[in-house]
């Protein structure tokens, strides 16, 4: 485990490569985003609203939700592929430096983190901002919105926003450490 | 504390299937002592860089021994050789290798990230370095913006701020002017002066001021070795 400073050291540097990279982290911010809505959807419309009894409308709610949680996952993996090949000079110079696989990991973990905590918040914000002004009001499907308190939909969107954390830290995790396999350190013969 | 190699070699596979590998070094073997200065010396392609690397842990060779502290390099696990690169190897690459998107003072500051120095003392370091590099205006400057000179610069920064206990340092001058070669190869000598060792790759003869341990490498064979020869 790292220590405090390097704690420190390591949350100060992936606030810094966020702010650097600023198409990937918005990117990885739209994902959690959409994750985290359809998630949260997902989950009020299946626990707690009053469903109405024709089946196809229901199936196509769902269908949407989790088209487009699957859709966001995909272009997730497919942007932090991206992302660590395209960091792969810069995570070299780390390593010449004495950065160890873990140290790489964990700082591509913190941004990830980062950004996807606060991507599925502002999702999860929006939708019960939407619900609450009533703005977000589908007749059949939200009958029962009625009876809904803002604790209980707070609940349930801290469990889409641990959600969306967890699948998107869990998916560039994989990537990384399946490119991190390899070893990096040729950059000092040119190999990039 | 010192860094000892035994006849290593190293050998890079051919440019395409059952064509012989390429030997860079060829069973080389030296000594590298607390606050001693190493020259390399030989012309483009006699495996200066190459042994840098194995030197410094960037690479293992294919037989022979790095040893350091009574630990053989080449049977490490990778955590227990960065670890060691961390804690006791500054390293200037050959090529001018800095992150794009970061200043220059985060680029000196972001590879030290990972050791356990608070980030404040870093900083305060690294801009004591960049005032007596002459590069104190160019602190918040992207690499894109520095003369090739200038990234030299930025890079003997980089490694001098955590003050290692070995500096290897891969052609440090070839881009300076003469006397920023003065002021960088100065601060190498400081560093010496604390007990630290340097080594120092180079096809062009140095002034290093101080007498240094002279080793002229060709085809990736040690062909001389002059103590105390090189300046």
């Amino acid at each position: 485990m790292p220590d405090e400073d390097m704690l420190g050291n390591l949350i100060w540097l992936s606030l810094i490569n966020i702010k650097r990279r600023k198409l990937f982290s918005v990117l990885l911010f739209t994902m959690a985003f959409l994750v985290a809505c359809s998630l949260f959807l997902g989950n009020i419309s299946h626990k707690l609203l009053k469903l109405p009894e024709i089946t196809e409308f229901r199936q196509f709610f769902y269908v949407i939700i989790y088209s487009v949680l699957v859709m966001s996952v995909l272009i997730l993996a497919a942007v932090s592929a991206v992302s660590a090949n395209l960091r792969r000079a810069e995570y070299s110079i780390l390593r010449i430096f004495g950065a160890q696989r873990t140290d790489i990991f964990l700082l591509a973990v913190f941004e990830s983190f980062f950004l996807c905590f606060f991507g599925a918040l502002c999702g999860v914000l929006l939708i019960i901002l939407l619900i609450v002004s009533k703005a977000l009001y589908i007749p059949y499907f939200f009958e029962g919105m009625r009876q809904f308190s803002l604790h209980r939909l707070i609940g349930i969107g801290g469990q889409a926003i641990f959600a969306a954390v967890i699948i998107e830290v869990i998916v560039s995790a994989v990537l990384l450490f399946i490119l991190l396999r390899k070893d990096i350190l040729e950059l000092e013969r040119g190999a990039f | 504390m010192s860094i000892k190699a035994q006849s290593v070699t190293k050998l890079f596979g051919g440019p395409a299937p059952g064509v012989p590998s390429v030997v860079a070094v060829r069973e080389v073997s030296l000594d590298i002592n607390e606050g001693s200065c190493t020259v390399i010396f030989g012309p483009t392609g006699s495996g200066k860089t190459t042994l840098l690397s194995l030197l410094s842990g960037l690479a293992r060779p294919n037989t022979g021994e790095v040893i350091f502290h009574n630990l053989h390099l080449s049977q490490c696990s990778d955590r227990t050789i960065s670890s060691f690169r961390d804690r006791h190897i500054g390293y200037i690459p050959q090529g001018l290798l800095l992150i794009k998107d970061l200043t220059v003072l985060e680029n000196i500051l972001s590879p030290n990230a990972f050791c356990t120095r608070r980030l404040k003392q870093l900083k305060a370091d690294a801009l004591q370095l960049l005032e007596r590099l002459n590069l104190q205006d160019k602190a918040g400057f992207k690499p894109g913006a520095l003369s090739g000179g200038e990234s030299r610069k930025v890079m003997i920064a980089r490694a001098l701020v955590k003050r290692p206990a070995f500096m290897f340092a891969d052609e440090p001058v070839s881009d300076l002017d003469g006397e920023s070669a003065r002021v960088a190869l100065k601060m190498f000598s400081e560093l010496r002066g604390e007990g630290s060792a340097i080594v120092i790759a180079s096809h062009k003869p140095l002034s290093l001021g101080r007498r240094a341990d002279l080793y002229i490498i060709n085809k990736g064979k040690i062909e001389d070795h002059r103590k105390g020869g090189g300046t």
